[in-house]
């Protein structure tokens, strides 16, 4: 077991993290199910299956996905006892004086070795204030089938995938990476969602700006360039939304009935289902988390499934959008091509307009905006994938589902797993020269 | 040798520079003496006390050089020599610019065999302080290298007036508190004022830390670029990560090494122009993610005293007031980012 060596240049909070009050719009869309399989298989599906006893795979029953643009006025570390090792610093103090100080802040309890030797004024993660960003994701549910009777029934469960991750907070995305494995990409997002003047109906529109190439040439420089653009409203009910809506949501036109939405939103907390299904309150993620060897980059040094989860309470203010009112356009040219063909398929490649850039339109088949609060917490290595060869150990798997983790002692025995003769991943004590 | 044998899969969102890379660079540097104390501290609380214990490398400040070299770097078309892409895709994509602030500091490491015996010492470079302004790069460095580059806004303008002036910004807050709101808080700003560019170290202190480079290089087995850096810069990063439940805990810790090489620029008007050092400013923002910064390269403030700067000063006292370095110059060269091994792995 090795210790994190902290350094402020890490950058990283770690887990678990409140956000109070955002806003989330939510567009719901029907992808190419090959695709998500092809995603599964190529991200999850990646070790072997007598080895990891599951598989994931598109969840048919409901054939959706979500393009989610969430606002964070306020991002935070949630637990307020967990410190950085850094002492608070201070521009000419001397040496506290041991008559005048509280003997709590003077020494840390020698017994506890997080903090033996060291004083108790390092500084809380959450005294490193708060921060506030727009994220745009893509995410998509799969269902985690275990394939002996016994993983069916304990380690099946479904879970959201987060195929594309898009931040403007650049610590947001070196977190993301680094302890969870997500993906995430830097941009710029300029988001715009006021309500027009005099008619009180809504506008909102986003555009998302990544760095890329223009061209596939090797001369071509990386520059900003536009990626993703949206356009939505207004919220319903409107007397000037497009009345050819097809959703859902022409049966909540009135205002009674998306109050009815926000209550039950609120009250099924408990069922873990809001939203009237089309987004559940807790949502379990999953990613591979994987690190690059620095000698030979096309090999990993490190490659696990990891888990959190991503939790929306206290949901207010929901309003449904006319799907017919809105436009997700993404840029589909230079090396935002592969992006859109690996999400959407080759379908994505459609005819330029005119002296414009392809572009590919994402069809809706709905579309809310609500306000929640979401906490994100519980992150768990699922599984660990043997990546070395020799006869090493590794740590013991964690697929067990939420809501038997309280009775995890009862129906199963945790114990390290051990050594197997090929392929494990593992620890290797001492040095080893490359 | 490596004994991975598991692909990494890549994705679009990789996005990250392979190693190795080369690129055209106009550096500017800065030297400063630093106190043996605090390089001491620095490479005690990053290398040695890393475990499991006995470890197998032994890091140390190099005797009689006890220094740091400020480096902007403004890297003009970066491109990967690797065969592979920045991503996935099958097709190349081209280059990136970027500008990127580090402190190098040389230090000297000596691996202990099993027999707990010595080797004779390896120089190298730690990069204590990074920033970067480009995502791939930093994406990179991070988690490539273990290179822990912070990103940050790096504004640079060479003035009409014949002056310089560099400003570095990083996300962070100006007080400890929970309230405070994280933003682009001003990490350092270098003046250089008109008319103090010239062809030669201006006096006897420059020529000092020219002096403690050049013995650096020497002990390396290299040879200077110019008269200020050595051309071959081995640098050493302690690569870890985080495990994703227990986050004190690291899934994978290695001591990696890579080179920088740096030629010089035949076609290059000036590849290398010296500055008067003491019209140079160099200022350490007073903040509170600065001071947490600078904590980490020179630890705890001290009893005032302890930890004095070449003028006397306590070092501390010196963040949030101006500066001057003793070595000041420009460089235009190409450089090289290659040989990226890793030395140790530990877990």
């Amino acid at each position: 077991v090795l210790k994190y060596v902290d350094s402020v240049a890490s950058q990283q909070v770690p887990p678990p993290y409140e956000f109070p009050n955002t806003t989330v719009h939510a567009f719901i869309w029907e992808p190419d199910l090959s695709k998500v399989k092809a995603y599964c298989d190529r991200f999850l599906n990646i070790g072997d299956l007598a080895t990891t006893g599951v598989s994931y795979e598109p969840l048919a029953i409901w054939p959706y996905a979500a393009l989610l643009v969430i606002h964070y006025p306020v991002m935070t570390c949630a637990d307020p006892a967990r410190k950085t090792m850094y002492r608070r610093p201070a521009k000419t103090e001397s040496a506290p004086n041991p008559a005048t100080t509280p003997s709590s802040v003077q020494r840390a309890s020698p017994t506890d070795p997080e903090t033996a030797g060291e004083s108790d004024d390092r500084i809380p993660y959450a005294d490193r204030g708060y921060t506030s960003q727009t994220e745009v994701f893509i995410t998509f549910p799969l269902l985690r089938r275990g394939h002996t009777l016994r993983r069916l029934a304990l380690d099946t469960m479904i879970e959201w995938a987060i195929p594309l991750i898009i931040v403007e907070n650049a610590e947001s995305a070196i977190c993301g990476r680094e302890m969870l494995g997500l993906e995430k990409l830097c941009s710029n997002i300029t988001l715009q969602d006021k309500e027009m003047e005099g008619d009180g109906t809504n506008l909102f529109t986003a555009l998302v700006e990544l760095p890329g190439w223009k061209s596939a040439s090797p001369e071509a420089t990386q520059e900003m360039l536009p990626f993703f653009e949206a356009t939505a409203g207004p919220l319903l009910p409107s007397a000037l939304a497009a009345r050819n809506e097809t959703s859902v949501w022409s049966l909540l036109r009135s205002r009674t009935a998306s109050a009815v939405v926000e209550a039950a939103g609120v009250t099924r907390d408990f069922l873990d289902d809001a939203l009237m299904g089309l987004l559940p309150s807790t949502m379990q993620v999953v990613a591979l988390k994987q690190f690059r060897d620095a000698a030979n980059p096309a090999n990993a040094v490190y490659q696990a499934l990891v888990g959190c989860r991503s939790k929306f309470s206290n949901i207010n203010n929901f309003r449904p959008y006319n799907e017919n009112n809105v436009s997700l356009k993404f840029h589909n040219s230079g090396s935002f091509h592969p992006i859109v063909e690996e999400l959407f398929g080759p379908t994505a490649s459609k005819s330029p307009d005119d002296g414009e850039d392809p572009v590919y339109l994402l069809p809706t088949v709905a579309a809310f905006r609500f306000n929640a609060r979401i906490d994100f917490d519980e992150m768990r290595t699922l599984h660990t994938f043997p990546v070395k060869i020799g006869n090493q150990s590794r740590p013991p798997d964690d697929w067990i589902v939420p809501w038997l983790r309280p009775w995890k002692g009862f129906v199963m025995r945790t114990r390290p797993r051990p050594p197997s003769g090929s392929g494990a991943q593992g620890t290797e004590t001492g040095g080893r020269h490359d | 040798m490596t004994e991975s044998v598991a692909p990494f899969i890549t994705s679009f969102a990789t996005q990250q520079l392979l190693p190795p890379w080369e690129a055209e660079a106009t550096i500017y540097g800065f030297g400063f003496k630093i106190p043996k104390s605090a390089i001491r501290e620095y490479v005690d609380r990053y290398f040695n006390a890393t475990e499991p214990q006995p470890r197998r490398f032994q890091f140390d400040p190099i005797p009689r050089c006890n220094f740091g070299v400020l480096l902007y770097s403004d890297i003009r078309n970066a491109g990967t020599q690797t065969a592979n892409t920045h991503s996935h895709s099958p097709q190349p994509y081209g280059k990136l610019n970027y500008k990127e602030v580090v402190v190098c500091v040389p230090i000297s490491r000596r691996n202990i065999s099993v027999q707990n015996v010595l080797s004779t010492p390896i120089y190298e470079w730690c990069q204590p302080i990074a920033v970067c302004d480009s995502d791939a790069v930093i994406f990179s460095a991070r988690e490539i290298i273990g290179l822990d580059v912070l990103p940050g806004n790096i504004y640079a303008a060479d003035l009409e007036d014949g002056g310089f002036k560099l400003t570095v910004q990083l996300y962070g807050v100006k007080h400890f508190s929970p309230t405070s709101k994280e933003t682009l808080v001003p990490l350092l700003e270098v003046d250089v004022p008109p008319n103090s560019f010239q062809d030669q170290p201006p006096d006897r202190r420059a020529e000092g830390v020219v002096q403690l480079i050049s013995e650096v290089t020497q002990k390396s087995n290299t040879t200077m670029v110019g008269d200020c850096l050595p051309q071959r810069m081995q640098v050493v990063a302690l690569k870890q990560f985080r495990d994703a439940h227990k986050m004190d805990m690291a899934i994978y810790q290695a001591l990696v090494t890579f080179l920088i090489s740096r030629h010089s620029a035949p076609d290059a008007r000036t590849v290398q122009t010296f500055m008067n050092e003491k019209k140079v400013a160099i200022t350490l923002s007073d903040n509170a993610t600065t001071r947490e910064i600078v904590q980490t390269f020179l630890g705890q403030p001290p009893p005032a005293g302890k930890l004095e700067c070449e003028d006397g000063k306590d070092v501390w006292e010196n963040v949030g007031t101006a500066q001057h370095p003793t070595l000041a110059f420009r460089l235009r060269c190409k450089i090289e980012v290659n040989q990226v091994k890793t030395d140790f792995t530990l877990s």
